[in-house]
This record gives C-alpha cells, sequence and structure tokens, in this order.
C-alpha cells in the first residue's frame, strides 16, 4: 500500500485530472475495494463493475473531496458501498447480501488445503454473522479503517462503531466456541 | 481490552486477508480513458506525466468519442491536407482495398475504402506504435460487395505509428499495412 503522504500527493494530482495519479490510486485500492464487492455481489464480474463504478463517481466527485474528513479510503468504500448498494438493488430487492465464503468461484480446492484450518474457521464463522456485523469488521480488519473512517462510511457516529465492532467480534467469538465445541452423542 | 487490540480482531484480518491482485488492464485503461476525456471536456491541457509515452485501450477508445468532431470535419476536409498512400497485405481473396493516412497532431487517421468483406460482421482497425502498443481506431462493418469508406482515428502520432492492422471479430488479421 501507498504511504499517506503519497497517498496526498497522488490526489493532488488527480484533481489535476492525471491519469497516472488515477492509476496509481485505482492499483493502490484494488484489491481491498474488490475484496469488499465481491463478498456481498454474486460475481467477480459484477465486483469489479463495482470498483470501475467507484472510480468513476471518485473522478467525478474529486474536486470536492476534503481530507477533512477521514480520508480517501474511507471516501471511496463509501462511494463503493453506494454502488454496491444500487447494483443488489437492481438484481434482488433484498439489498445488498454477502456472499458466502463457499460461494467464491475463485476458490479452488488447492486454494483451501492451502489455508490454514484455523483461518478457515474464522471465515466461516464470519460468514455466519449478520450482514451488518461483517461489513464493520471487514471495512476494519481489510479496509484497515480506523472507527472514525468506518463511520463517515456506515453513516455511524466513532463511539457507536466501536460498540458494534466489540459487539460483532463477541458474536464471532461465540460462533467459534460453538465450532470447536465437541458434539454431544 | 479495546476491540481494536483484541487478539481475534488481528486474527480476522489475517483469515480475510484477500491476495494482493493487479487490477485488469483493460480496466486501468478504462480509467485513463475517463480522466483523459474529463480532462478534455475542462479544456485542460494534456499531463507530460511518464517519459515513456503510454496509449491505453480504452483511453484511445475514449478519445475516440471526444474526436467524432475532429472526425467529421475531415469529411469536409480542403484537399490541400497531405494524404499519405499505404500499401496492404494480407489482403483475403475477394477483398479489394485501399487505404490512406493522415498525419494530425492529436493521432493518426486511417482512410479506408473496402469491398468484399462480409455484409453485416463487425470489423476492428488497430494502430500499432513503435513502443508496442495495439491501439484501436475504431470499428466498422462490413457491406459485402458494395465498398464502403470510412475514416478512422487513433490516438497514435503518426511519427509512432509502425503498422496498422484489420481485425475480424474473432480477432483475426484481415488485412494488415506495414507503415515506415
Amino acid at each position: 500500500m501507498v504511504d499517506d503522504d503519497e497517498v496526498r500527493k497522488l490526489v493532488e494530482r488527480a484533481r489535476s485530472r492525471d491519469a497516472d495519479a488515477w492509476e496509481a490510486l485505482y492499483r493502490n485500492s484494488y484489491t481491498r475495494l474488490l475484496a469488499y464487492a465481491r463478498r456481498r455481489l454474486p460475481r467477480r464480474e459484477q465486483a469489479d463493475d463495482a470498483v470501475s463504478e467507484t472510480m468513476a463517481r471518485a473522478l467525478d466527485r474529486i474536486d470536492r473531496f476534503s481530507w477533512r474528513g477521514a480520508g480517501l479510503d474511507a471516501w471511496l468504500y463509501g462511494i463503493c458501498r453506494n454502488v454496491i448498494l444500487e447494483m443488489s438493488r437492481k438484481e434482488t430487492r433484498g439489498g445488498a447480501r454477502p456472499v458466502a465464503e463457499e460461494a467464491n468461484e475463485d476458490d479452488g480446492p488447492l486454494d483451501l488445503v492451502l489455508k490454514g484450518e484455523e483461518e478457515k474457521q474464522i471465515r466461516e464463522a464470519f460468514a455466519r454473522l449478520s450482514a451488518e456485523d461483517q461489513e464493520i469488521l471487514e471495512l476494519r480488519v481489510v479496509g484497515q479503517l480506523g472507527a472514525e473512517a468506518v463511520g463517515e462510511v456506515l453513516g455511524k457516529r466513532p463511539g457507536a462503531v466501536r460498540m458494534a465492532q466489540s459487539r460483532a467480534l463477541s458474536r464471532l467469538r461465540s460462533l467459534l466456541r460453538t465450532e470447536e465445541a465437541p458434539s454431544e452423542r | 481490552m479495546s476491540a481494536d487490540h483484541d487478539p481475534l480482531l488481528r486474527s480476522l484480518g489475517e483469515a480475510l486477508r484477500p491476495d494482493e491482485v493487479e487490477p485488469p488492464p483493460e480496466r486501468i485503461a478504462e480509467l485513463r480513458g475517463w480522466v483523459l476525456a474529463d480532462r478534455a471536456r475542462r479544456g485542460d491541457a494534456p499531463i507530460p506525466t511518464k517519459p515513456k509515452r503510454r496509449w491505453p485501450l480504452a483511453a484511445a477508445a475514449a478519445l475516440l468519442s471526444s474526436l467524432a468532431t475532429a472526425a467529421a470535419l475531415t469529411l469536409s476536409r480542403p484537399p490541400a491536407v497531405p494524404v499519405e498512400e499505404v500499401a496492404l497485405s494480407q489482403v483475403p481473396p475477394g477483398v479489394e482495398a485501399e487505404a490512406q493516412l493522415i498525419a494530425h497532431t492529436w493521432g493518426t487517421e486511417v482512410q479506408l475504402v473496402v469491398s468484399g468483406l462480409a455484409d453485416g460482421q463487425a470489423y476492428t482497425v488497430y494502430v500499432d506504435s513503435d513502443e508496442g502498443d495495439h491501439i484501436p481506431a475504431g470499428t466498422f462493418l462490413g457491406t459485402g460487395a458494395a465498398p464502403l469508406r470510412c475514416n478512422l482515428n487513433s490516438a497514435v502520432l503518426r511519427s509512432d505509428a509502425v503498422a496498422f492492422e484489420v481485425l475480424d471479430s474473432d480477432g483475426d488479421v484481415v488485412m494488415r499495412s506495414n507503415l515506415a
């Protein structure tokens, strides 16, 4: 990932419609935004579309972007979240739905073997959390956003984000304990 | 313990951490095209940001749309504009084709007169640069035995162009011109 100082320089160049700066910003956020979109949209191509649309909207709005908020990442995640919600509404009436880890077509058998058993258990437990819990934790650990930034994305106050994050972690821990507990005969 | 320092949060981060992936080249080119088009709309001058010129696919495609006016103007161009006759190779049997180039400040215009291409089939013209880029200049539909005349524009400068190709919808080269 590009460090904060470099991101600030890139943003200033991006305001001048510097294509190289935009490409650098795109590359810098692509993996995380794609993962976020991929977990909420059924197909990889849709997730790619969502990230592209996010960048297109960012281009339209970059003149209004301000560092007074929670930073560029939170801003991009906020745009991406809206794009995903709009795409999901077009396909379903239920809004964005997290895609279960098992439904990821990119995960072949070899990947499953290579990934650690503990991580697999965590992912499975994570997949059983509510969409809200998943989102707040994912923004935190994959998006690497602080409470203030997550709050900006979700429209919550930082204190409420911390509370929700703590509760989501508790629920995740409970699910892991349930999975670890030996089954009764 | 703060939720931010919960070991489970770190474990979750490791479990969910996505493998680093690069955006698909066509998506990068698409974004660059949007940026360039936005610059053009704002009337800003180009930014010479890289010593090595890059002409991504969709950037050129986006430029094509903004060059539509230029293309229209060329139809009523005064005859004084220098036109370069170029030879075509690999022309399939039954196809007759002639090509001319015009060097513009914004790129290269390819003028094609063709007959004998499959009626209704889409063809794409690419201009190759001396840096190995393969940049689309536009598409057209074959008109069978009836001759078609079309002008196609690419954001590769004539001085940088080394060839252009006409590809069918399967991506096979139908004809080619190696440029001096």
